[in-house]
């Protein structure tokens, strides 16, 4: 049977039909209500940001210019003017070129930060958890989400009865009369249906990434999308290699729907919330309260101890002499304050790095029970809203604020100013995103392992297909 | 007669290898969810103790120190969770866990457990509430599909149907033996979810448990009867599975993400750092106002018949930070009221969704019951406002009234008079208000199922007898 | 034309079919009679290919079927009891999707012609499916068989369940073909039909071809007698299995 005669009978049964109508417009209707709310909350996002630079950046400005005259005039009008503690740097994690796309962690993690010597590494973020957590709880739409757990539901409910169910209604044997096997009438009409619903999906979310964006360069959206389609397209060649096999293996048409759904059930909801588990009961993240309750500690030490503080400091710093002038204590006290929590909590921090490392690496090896699995970290990884992209910034964002408070601490806890030079020096934050290959890189081996699944279930439906008519009939 | 049909019923379920094999799966996840959750509520309680006990100590053990300064270092909240979070979490994972309750400033509740977890995504949420919501009315409509339409195709239907078996009793013995295989497995998980948070703290937590197995029988009825319904309707068993995966899909799946995102894209919470602004501003309001801070002066100096705060007879200082603070609640309250009204918002459009979506109303009513809902979570937030305010109240007031020296502080003495933060949820009856319109829906959805069967079967019956 | 030397088809322990030695030639029509579960329908679904003999072979004009199943197929045609259509489609985009299958395609003109020469009333033929008869639906069966040109037609059970009307006009049809020089095997529980239409009528029993009568030679009322002789000739009546993958015509009634 040739293509085209397989498409003669597609198009009047689903391609011009309204089955196919009705997936394509489903599948169309769908991603552009997400990709719309998935733009809107980045347009939010940047728009707050700008807001959020602008405003820091014209205080550093504003400091830069107090400093400069002080450095002119030799002398400073107020005690509290250009002083190091009030250097605000702002730090922000931009939205990724194709956020829109996916959500993933997003929603949860903070996209900015104050770099300041008020700031210890364990307070850094604050004051970003306003978000009503009802619709939190109930998880976000995305076009990653679509892809993953919406397109397999109509790819089965599109073709779960192409072989099924010309066996029963007795079509097939007719079909293989006449053509002389079944193979091609099955395996040319899948791609046929699957085929018109992937490319209703293809289409409207590449005309979603062509629209114009507030976010990155087009150049690299557009590659971004590419990578991000890919994905899609070869987690969508596996469930098709899921449908073929099921509908070559199973009589049925009710046993090939319900063995599809339940496979369904397995990989986007069973493997995940069990590997998630999983995850969190072997390696369970250190207490959040016990964090906060060593930052505590180490406040109140540093506020106890600060004039030892003080002293040890110096004597780690000996060109630095303490300044007459009488700028507030608190200054110098919450700066070692700040040290003090930061010496503490920094092995809790390193104990959630290390478990949450743990468990990224264990959910890494659960993925290959689940496509669904890979599929949804590669996608959102590859649209940046994953926790690595989440937790880079952070680490960025503290590393930052360690870079700061070497550079001021000696002239803070000597009471003194830093030099225009020396401001002028310090570096502004830039989040440093991860490359395009850097991201399929790191998830080369699901992908490879989709790619080889993909193609072996395909290969082994069809060779079912090419098995004597006794066992297909 | 009913009595022989759901007696035959259920004799098919337990000969059926699929209801089996689902039945064990449902039991396992169900035993999993709800050691995990058992799990998670120990580490919740352990964690909590040592926090509150750290806090504490450190508190009392801060040393000498003017009040203003104890009352920026403060204490923290720290939110008891409710037993029942072990069936149903709630928004527990998302909503912050401690509360800074500083000077100036009404903090959010920060840590959300959800930011230390999320790597294997968030498609799915291991609870026995969540295997209840979402996983058992998947396993109801597997079992039940083919209940009438399997009949209808064995001819089996027509049979019963030539026996004078009315379509009342057949209906109600289908219900019957379906209510019986489905208890069969729902019951004891629904059991084990509750165990599982039994040992209850909370002084209703008989009428909590009561709620929610009315909630969930309600839902369950309803699920059953459209189950019945679509099967009586379906002229083949694989329409009917196919219709009831469908229905699964686009009202349990898909619209729940599709509502929240609706509600989040009508009604948008400000990004968090313009609120974080606003926040600050209503801080701070009273130092950035110098009109009010010389009306105050003003009124103060002429209260008191004198020329300087100085010669007043306490700390004037001290005097402006409590006044601060009580110019900047009304503010506090403006902002947090603001947010609790887009959140309300939010969830009226949730609401609305439930409409076509039981497991909203469901999800809704559930961790309310349990409470875990954003309603409980909010009277945390507000009892934990209240305490700040006493703790913020008694320490400027040291500092008012004894602070007149420079160079004041207190110590261990006045940080041993501040309260441990102490929270007693609400009581269910005390916001049952906000559970009406969920509890009606849920009531609707159970009594639409089940009218819905009685017309599909009506109607079955009809064409049978054409 | 049609050829089956010992032919033998067993599923399991079953033995469907045991050692079928039968030759149907060009212009013939031979009729199978037979209980459920005699072997009409193996018979049947060995030389169309459907199932594979467990041992002998089939031949469809001289080319064995097990070795050459796709240009046996070819020239063949087959019309099961049921012939089965897609309902969305109406009985000349049937036609067409099938003869496509078999690399012949026609213009709608010649579809229509065939379809009214199969018997289909010229309004039908562009009608949906879905509100066709049975007897409707299997002139659309014998419009592809006549259409493809097969040089032997297969019948499985095609006369049951028609009204007398529906009945006759197949056997009309079907005479034609036979007059044509098409070879036909047909299996089917109605004497009277086999008697009027058949050349030869073969009675199997348990999977074996126990007699072959001369249609022409007997009465109807004869041939049901010697049928209903061997039926019993067992003594404990006609054997009924439960055959796996044997056709439904077979399946039916089975209990032991």
């Amino acid at each position: 049977m040739t293509t085209a005669t397989a498409f003669s009978l597609e198009r009047r049964l689903f391609v011009f039909a309204a089955p196919g109508a009705m997936a394509a417009a489903t599948i169309i209707l769908l991603a552009l209500v997400t990709a719309f709310a998935g733009r809107a909350s980045v347009d939010k996002t940047v728009k707050a940001q700008a807001a959020f630079a602008a405003e820091y950046d014209a205080g550093l400005q504003e400091w830069r210019d107090a400093l400069a005259k002080i450095e002119a005039d030799g002398e400073a009008p107020s005690p509290y003017d250009a002083r190091p503690m009030s250097l605000q740097l702002p730090a922000v994690l931009p939205p990724a070129p194709l956020a829109d796309f996916a959500t993933g962690a997003a929603d949860l993690h903070p996209t900015t930060a104050v770099i300041s010597g008020w700031s210890n590494p364990a307070d850094l973020f604050n004051e970003y958890e306003f978000d009503n957590p009802t619709p939190l709880s109930i998880g976000a739409i995305d076009l990653t989400f679509i892809a993953v757990a919406l397109m397999p539901l109509i790819m089965i409910a599109a073709s779960y009865d192409v072989l099924a169910g010309d066996r029963e209604r007795g079509r097939a044997k007719l079909i293989a009369l006449q053509a002389g096997h079944v193979r091609s009438s099955v395996w040319e009409r899948l791609l046929i249906r699957n085929g018109v619903i992937w490319a209703a999906f293809a289409i409207t979310t590449a005309l979603v990434a062509a629209a114009p964006t507030p976010v990155a360069d087009v150049g690299a959206r557009l590659a971004h999308f590419f990578a991000w389609l890919a994905v899609a397209l070869l987690y969508g060649g596996v469930w098709l290699g899921c449908i073929a096999l099921a509908s070559v293996m199973l009589k049925k048409s009710e046993t090939v729907a319900s063995a599809l759904f339940a496979a369904w059930a397995v990989f986007v909801f069973a493997v995940p919330a069990v590997g998630g588990a999983l995850a969190e009961g072997l390696y369970p993240p250190p207490s959040r309260l016990a964090f906060l309750s060593e930052m505590r500690k180490g406040e109140v030490a540093a506020v106890r101890e600060t004039a030892e503080l003080t002293a040890g400091f110096l004597a780690d710093h000996p060109e630095m002499t303490v300044s007459d002038e009488a700028v507030p204590g608190y200054y110098a006290s919450n700066y070692l304050a700040n040290r003090e929590a930061d010496r503490r909590t920094t092995p809790v921090l390193d104990a959630f790095e290390a478990s949450r490392a743990r468990r990224t690496q264990l959910v890494s090896v659960l993925q290959f029970g689940s496509p669904a699995m890979i599929a949804d970290r590669a996608l959102t990884s590859i649209a940046g809203g994953d926790l690595a992209r989440a937790m880079a910034f952070q680490r960025q964002a503290r590393t930052s604020l360690s870079d700061l408070s070497e550079r001021i601490g000696p002239a803070v806890v000597a009471k003194q100013r830093i030099s225009l030079e020396a401001f002028d020096a310090i570096p502004r934050f830039q989040f440093q995103d991860r490359s395009l290959p850097d991201i399929l890189a790191a998830s080369a081996a699901p992908l490879l392992y989709l790619v080889l699944l993909a193609g072996g279930l395909i290969h082994f439906a069809r060779k079912r297909l090419a098995a004597p008519l006794e066992r297909l009939l | 007669m009913i009595s022989v049909i759901a007696q035959n019923e259920f004799r098919g379920f337990l000969r059926n290898g699929v209801f089996l094999s689902l039945a064990a799966a449902m039991l396992a996840l169900m035993i999993g969810a709800a050691a995990l959750s058992a799990q998670r509520m120990a580490t919740f309680d352990r964690e909590r103790a040592a926090a509150e006990a750290i806090d504490r100590e450190v508190w009392d053990g801060q040393g000498a120190r003017n009040p203003h300064s104890a009352a920026h270092f403060a204490r923290y909240a720290f939110k008891p969770i409710p037993r029942l979070a072990a069936f149903d979490p709630g928004v527990t994972d998302y909503a912050g866990l401690a509360l800074w309750m500083e000077a100036h400033n009404q903090n959010p509740a920060v840590f959300r457990r959800a930011e230390d977890l999320g790597d294997a995504g968030r498609f799915a949420d291991l609870s026995p509430a969540w295997t209840l919501q979402y996983a058992a009315p998947l396993f109801l409509f597997l079992i039940l599909f083919a209940s009438f339409a399997g009949e209808r195709e064995q001819g089996t239907l027509r049979q019963v149907a030539a026996s004078g078996v009315s379509s009342r009793a057949l209906l109600v013995g289908k219900f019957a033996g379906a209510g019986l295989g489905v208890a069969a497995i729902v019951a004891p998980a629904l059991i084990i979810g509750l165990l599982a948070a039994s040992g209850a703290a909370s002084p209703d937590a008989s009428t909590r448990m009561i709620g929610l197995i009315a909630a969930y029988s309600a839902y369950f009825i309803a699920i059953g009867g459209v189950a019945l319904g679509v099967s009586a309707l379906a002229a083949e068993k694989r329409t009917a599975l196919i219709a009831l995966v469908a229905i699964w899909t686009v009202a349990f799946v898909l619209l729940p993400r599709l509502a929240a995102g609706l509600a989040v894209t009508l009604h948008p919470t400000p990004d968090s750092t313009t609120l974080r602004n606003d926040l600050s501003e209503a801080s701070s309001a009273y130092y950035t106002n110098d009109a009010v801070k010389e009306q105050l002066k003003r009124d103060t100096l002429a209260e008191y018949g004198a020329d300087k705060v100085e010669d007043l007879p306490f700390n004037y200082g001290g005097y402006t930070l409590q006044w601060s603070e009580e110019y900047s609640h009304p503010l506090f309250e403006a902002f947090y009221g603001e947010l609790d009204a887009t959140a309300s918002r939010q969830e009226g459009v949730i609401a609305m969704a439930s409409l076509v979506s039981p497991v909203l109303a469901l999800d809704a009513l559930s961790a309310g019951l349990s409470g875990t809902d954003r309603h409980h979570h909010d009277a945390f937030r507000g009892a934990a406002e209240t305490h700040r305010r006493t703790i913020v109240k008694q320490l400027n007031d040291d500092l008012t009234n004894n602070g007149k020296a420079p160079g004041y502080t207190n110590d261990e003495t006045l940080w041993r008079e501040i309260a441990d933060f102490k929270h007693a949820p609400p009581r269910f009856a005390d916001l049952s208000g906000r559970y009406v319109l969920n509890a009606l829906i849920l009531f609707g959805y159970a009594v639409g199922g089940v009218a819905f069967a009685a017309f599909a079967l009506g109607r079955a019956q009809e064409e049978i007898a054409k | 034309m049609l050829k089956a030397k010992g032919l033998t088809k067993t599923f399991g322990d079953v033995t469907a079919l045991d050692q079928l030695d039968l030759d149907v030639a060009a212009g013939e029509i031979v009729c199978l009679l037979g209980a459920n579960g005699a072997g009409k329908t193996t018979t049947i679904n060995l030389f169309l290919g459907f199932l594979e003999p467990s041992a002998g072979a089939a031949f469809v004009d001289g080319a064995e079927v097990a070795k050459k199943p796709v240009e046996t197929k070819k020239r063949l045609a087959y019309i099961p009891e049921q012939v089965a259509l897609y309902p969305q489609l109406s009985g000349a985009e049937n036609l067409d999707y099938f003869l496509r299958l078999s690399g012949v395609k026609k213009s709608a003109a010649e579809l229509t012609d065939m379809l009214t020469s199969a018997g289909l009333p010229a309004d039908a033929a562009h009608r949906r499916a879905s509100s066709y008869s049975k007897g409707m639906r299997q002139k659309v069966g014998v419009a592809i068989a006549l259409a493809k040109d097969a040089r032997a037609l297969l019948l499985d059970e095609p006369l049951s369940g028609l009204d007398p009307s529906a009945a006759n006009d197949l056997c009309a049809g079907l005479r034609r073909l036979k007059d044509d020089g098409r070879a036909i095997l047909m299996a089917t529980h109605d004497v009277f039909r086999a008697k009027e239409i058949g050349s030869r009528i073969g009675i199997m029993k348990d999977g074996r071809l126990i007699d072959m009568l001369d249609a022409s030679a007997l009465d109807a009322g004869e041939i049901e007698r010697l049928y209903l002789d061997h039926m019993r000739g067992a003594g404990d009546g006609p054997s009924v299995v439960r055959l796996q993958g044997d056709g439904d015509s077979d399946n039916e009634g089975a209990a032991a």
